[in-house]
């Protein structure tokens, strides 16, 4: 028995999906499955890529089963994966296209704002507006961007699933965000 | 009080700012309407991001959840059976490995001169074509030769696949190893594994190579400091040693190629060496290597690891299939059987004594 199992109901769950017992696969997916999801999706560019990446997630979670350090709560270790695989995807996709990916991120931007001058912010050209900002950051910036604002994780549990220091969080945060407040420019005029 | 720094202000946001810090900010918020549009501005904003999100109908999570399981049970299944068959393995196959006795250094470079002479044709070339000037001392023969590569005729996937994988040649020196890409399969054919005969280092190439690309994964940043640098984003470890008066340096890159943990790779190699190498290949070229020399030790058998690889369909990559069709007759009826759609790093001494039937915890090995 792995430390901390008693504590931990889910690594009893994942010893009995991973000896192949569908209930408990099926329980422990469904706890997990929206929040994996939503991660990737936030991550990458597309949701056939989000789904890829939360059936990789799951997967290797069950295969490295023994590397779980059960001290720590499961989500913290799924998030690593997840967000570990779509870092790689997205650094691939990112050398592949960089010219594409360039051109289309920044024109979209720029009509964004343009856009936003004629009609100041209504709730979705934010948000939509926010999207292509976050989408502009560099994967590691995203990925603590989007634990902690996305899935509203505190710094201590960021730092545990992307197994950096807290101090590391805190400086990738505050870099995401004043980028994403630069990408805005005009559309948070009257809050600057 | 002067407004407090943006990332202060954030704090405050996160919930984790210290009382007594957040005490004072928000004594100061009260006559402070610049610090409290910020911080409404930025609230705002994040939660219609947040807001926005819209998660997929359910039954495209039950579709993904069936097909997890179904693919973890199939895994599950194919484990169960790796102890049996490799017995039988070794029951057919060991009998040459234990008339051979105890496997010496000796054997092993004899084998890789064996693959290179069997197999260097692998790639459409002939061992003759190798333009390789060995010293007597070193005995195995290992990946092309300068100017033996071939390029396809997309120059877009030459680029990208031209120099992949470099490897060692038998003077020490390092060539580019020859990469061909399928013109209709993609799949990319890489040269053969490189076994150095030196006392105090050696590094053994196992290109993946099932498919062009699939052997990419993490690694892609390489991570050099000191003087030689490339293109990357990280810096990482450099450190400087002198063994018999040839100076080495150790290279370090993260090679996350699991999602699940960093895992470091080190060549330790003479710093000649690898500045042949940085100059002359894409920063992929690390991408699989592991860790194979201690500087400070003796050469031993247990630090030369050797990669196996197998594409869904069992179809092993180049270097797995030259190294198991040389060393294991027979391998081919069994191993893609139970080993398909996976990558097994196993020190050579393990590979030696799981085929003669010695206590060897091999599933330990299967990543």
């Amino acid at each position: 028995m792995m430390a901390g199992e008693d504590e931990n109901p889910d690594i009893q769950l994942l010893i009995k999906a991973k000896n192949g017992d569908r209930d408990a696969f099926g329980e422990l997916f469904r706890k997990y499955e929206k929040r994996v999801f939503r991660v990737a999706r936030r991550m990458c560019g597309s949701d056939d890529e989000a789904w890829d990446i939360t059936q990789d997630a799951f997967i290797r979670a069950m295969q490295a089963m023994d590397r779980y350090d059960t001290q720590y709560r499961f989500f913290t270790w799924i998030y690593r994966i997840t967000t570990n695989l779509a870092i790689n995807y997205q650094k691939k996709k990112m050398r592949r296209r960089e010219v594409h990916f360039e051109e289309t991120y920044s024109a979209g931007g720029l009509q964004v704002i343009e856009d936003d001058l004629a009609d100041r912010a209504s709730g979705e050209q934010l948000a939509g507006a926010v999207s292509r900002a976050v989408d502009k950051l560099t994967p590691a910036l995203k990925a603590v961007f989007v634990l902690r604002v996305d899935q509203q994780l505190s710094y201590i549990e960021i730092a545990r699933s992307l197994d950096i220091a807290m101090g590391t969080v805190m400086s990738r945060l505050n870099r995401a965000r004043m980028k994403i407040r630069e990408e805005l420019g005009p559309m948070l005029g009257e809050w600057e | 009080m002067n407004c407090p720094d943006f990332d202060i202000l954030m704090l405050m946001i996160d919930g984790e700012l210290k009382e007594d810090k957040l005490k004072e900010i928000s004594e100061h918020l009260k006559s402070c309407g610049r610090c409290r549009n910020l911080i409404d501005s930025q609230k705002i904003l994040e939660a219609s991001w947040r807001d926005s999100f819209v998660i997929p109908e359910s039954n495209l999570f039950r579709t993904i959840e069936r097909e997890i399981f179904n693919r973890i049970n199939r895994r599950s299944r194919w484990k169960s059976f790796i102890p049996a068959v490799a017995g039988i393995i070794a029951v057919l196959i060991g009998v040459k490995l234990i008339m051979n006795n105890q496997p010496s250094l000796d054997r092993v470079i004899g084998v890789s001169r064996d693959i290179q002479l069997e197999y260097g044709d692998a790639t459409g070339r002939s061992v003759d074509e190798f333009d390789v000037e060995a010293p007597e001392e070193f005995l195995s023969v290992s990946g092309c030769a300068e100017g033996s590569e071939v390029l396809t005729e997309d120059a877009e996937e030459a680029t990208s696949t031209e120099f992949n994988y470099a490897d060692v040649a038998v003077d020490g020196s390092v060539q580019p190893q020859c990469s061909i890409e399928e013109e209709d399969t993609g799949e990319s054919l890489r040269g053969g594994i490189g076994f150095i005969h030196e006392t105090d280092w050696q590094i053994v190439v196992g290109g993946t190579g099932v498919g062009a690309g699939s052997g990419g994964g993490g690694g892609e940043d390489i991570v050099v400091a000191g003087e030689i640098a490339l293109e990357q984003e990280n810096e990482e470890c450099f450190a400087g040693q002198q063994v018999d008066g040839i100076d080495y340096i150790k290279l370090s890159m993260d090679a996350d190629t699991t999602g699940l943990e960093t895992v470091t790779t080190v060549v330790s190699a003479p710093e000649e060496m690898i500045e042949t190498c940085l100059s002359t290949q894409s920063d992929t070229f690390y991408n699989r290597y592991h860790e194979v020399s201690d500087l400070t030790n003796e050469f031993q058998m247990q630090k030369v690891y050797i990669e196996l690889a197998f594409d869904a369909d069992g179809e092993p990559d180049s270097s797995t299939a030259l190294l198991l069709d040389s060393l294991f007759i027979g391998w081919s009826d069994y191993i893609p059987f139970v080993l398909r759609d996976t990558v097994i790093v196993i020190p050579l001494m393990d590979l030696y004594e799981l085929f003669s039937n010695e206590s060897v915890d091999f599933l330990e090995t299967i990543e």
